[in-house]
């Protein structure tokens, strides 16, 4: 049945953990199991943190810019893409929160194993973490400093955006480098910080909702009823959507990000509430907000919006109608790509000593320069986006997810790697197989593209 | 009843069906493109009942043994 990796020693970061810690945290969660419903939820909330760190990590200057456009050209219609998306993607969190409680391995050193170091060092470390870390870090900083300066301009002073870069940038690296430090109190001071900035989100925006107001007869509408663009651009956006709010580095960043807390058996329940509550329910919350947001002030027939999120934050801002909810917004939004920045500098960090096969070790050179390496993306205060290069790791990622789509669920019911902890539920199969079937879908699209095939 | 963790030459029944998908969706999309533009609907019926298909065969949990099963847990 199983290998005999079952009994691996902790991942490094959680060595540092004490373990009268990390049993007083499982003595803790089978006391919550015999609690009550609402207090159960608030003892899991508490000890939770992946799963919100993943809800940063995936809230980012993308997603949001999707939001955003999305609000203002087609109002509400598409709100229901939201939860379609995340709801997919839950499946192989969850099978990633397996990994980390029963697996017995680190997954990337698994695929190594099992399916090779193109998939696993390659696909699933260097270009779906390390590389897309280091390269679209340049638009969360670009949308970070486009953010403070408008903010300070708001305030009543003047901010370079090269001054507002360095401040991002020394803010991001602080918090990223203080992760697994100190007997594991800077893992959770990082995971508090996380929360607390999806919290500021979740507040900032409903606020100015508020303000703004919302129609909630067309916003319910748009949250159950499937709508669609017509012809391909339709087809395009559900394509789109249903695969990017969940990818890769989200599965290998929540895997990870569990082991670093020492994460085992006894964690399985808290984590799958932790997907559920810090990662599905906030995104789902906080991109309703921005939507709505955008639906209630831009979305008119035939007007066109601004395209990018800076110009759309900037236009929105004043329409507000409340100095303070103006500021409320400009720092409600900055949490957006701060808390990504510092997601993806730790998977990047991760994803780069599993490939090389390095152990991670805080106080090394060698993880503060892992941690350090996204920050290439203070070129983004001048350039929102070196082209060419997102160019080159978007294709490369839109023809090689999917594989390590397959990998994962490949793993998962392999009775050699899980043994009898392998998948046994058809269901959440068939939503692994269908989250599968989207990646598959992105790129077989891209090579259609390619050959002018698809929709023109 | 599939034996979907057989293996077939170099890999397992999985591992086909994963590249049989593939097809399917690839026909399904090519075959969308054809219903929008020309109304001709054969291609994607095809590649969405092959995908169908596929993820019905490939949602089957591998078989625990009996003796070998302990707490039941999805």
């Amino acid at each position: 049945m199983k290998g005999p990796r079952a009994d691996l020693p902790r991942y490094p970061i959680a060595q540092a953990i004490p373990p009268e810690t990390l049993d007083a945290e499982v003595r803790t969660l089978q006391e919550l199991g015999r609690r009550p419903v609402p207090a159960r939820l608030w003892g899991y909330m508490k000890l939770g943190g992946p799963g919100f760190m993943g809800a940063a990590l995936t809230l980012g200057a993308g997603s949001m810019t999707a939001a955003m456009l999305s609000g203002a050209e087609f109002g509400y219609k598409t709100m229901w893409l939201i939860w379609v998306a995340m709801g997919l993607g839950v499946f192989m969190l969850a099978v990633m929160v397996r990994f980390t409680a029963r697996g017995g391995f680190r997954v990337i050193q698994e695929q190594n194993r099992r399916h090779g170091w193109i998939i696993g060092s390659l696909m699933t470390a260097l270009v779906g973490c390390v590389a897309v870390a280091m390269i679209f870090n340049t638009g969360q900083v670009s949308l970070g400093t486009h953010l403070m300066e408008s903010l300070a301009e708001t305030i009543g002073f003047a901010l370079p955006r090269w001054t507002a870069g360095i401040v991002y940038a020394v803010l991001t690296a602080w918090l990223a480098l203080s992760y697994g430090r100190s007997g594991g109190r800077g893992t959770r001071l990082v995971e508090s910080g996380m929360k607390a900035c999806i919290a500021l989100m979740l507040v900032a925006f409903g606020i100015c909702l508020a303000l703004v107001g919302i129609n909630w007869g067309a916003a319910l509408k748009g949250m159950f009823v499937p709508w669609l663009p017509p012809g391909g651009a339709g087809v395009d956006l559900f394509i789109a959507s249903s695969a990017a709010a969940i990818g890769v580095m989200d599965w290998v960043f929540l895997h990870y990000a569990g082991l670093s807390r020492g994460w085992g058996r006894n964690h399985e329940v808290l984590g799958r509430f932790d997907i559920g509550m810090g990662l599905f329910l906030p995104f789902v919350v906080v991109n309703f907000l921005v939507i709505a947001l955008f639906a209630g002030t831009f979305f008119s027939p035939g007007l066109e919006a601004p395209g990018t999120a800076p110009e759309l934050a900037r236009a929105l801002a004043p329409l507000l109608g409340v100095r303070g909810a103006e500021i409320l917004f400009y720092v409600g939004f900055l949490a957006v790509p701060v808390t990504s920045t510092v997601g993806m500098s730790l998977a990047g960090a991760m994803a780069l000593h599993e490939a090389l096969g390095w152990e991670p070790n805080v106080q090394s050179w060698r993880w503060k320069i892992s941690i350090l390496l996204p920050q290439i993306g203070f070129l983004g205060v001048w350039s929102d986006n070196p082209v060419w290069m997102v160019i080159a790791i978007a294709a490369f990622l839109s023809l090689s997810n999917n594989v390590v789509g397959w990998s994962m669920y490949l793993l998962f019911n392999d009775p050699a790697v899980m043994g009898a902890d392998r998948a046994r539920s058809y269901a959440w199969n068939v939503g692994i197989l269908l989250q599968i079937t989207l990646l598959n879908a992105i790129a077989i699209v891209y090579v259609m593209n390619r050959f002018g095939w698809w929709f023109q | 009843m599939i034996q979907i963790d057989r293996r077939l030459g170099p890999w397992s029944l999985r591992v086909w069906g994963l590249i049989l998908n593939l097809v399917g969706n690839a026909l399904a999309l090519f075959g969308l493109v054809r219903f929008v533009e020309e109304g001709a609907i054969g291609l994607l019926v095809l590649g969405a009942a092959l995908t169908v298909a596929c993820i019905a065969a490939l949602a089957l949990p591998s078989p625990i043994p009996p003796e070998t099963v302990q707490e039941i847990d999805v």
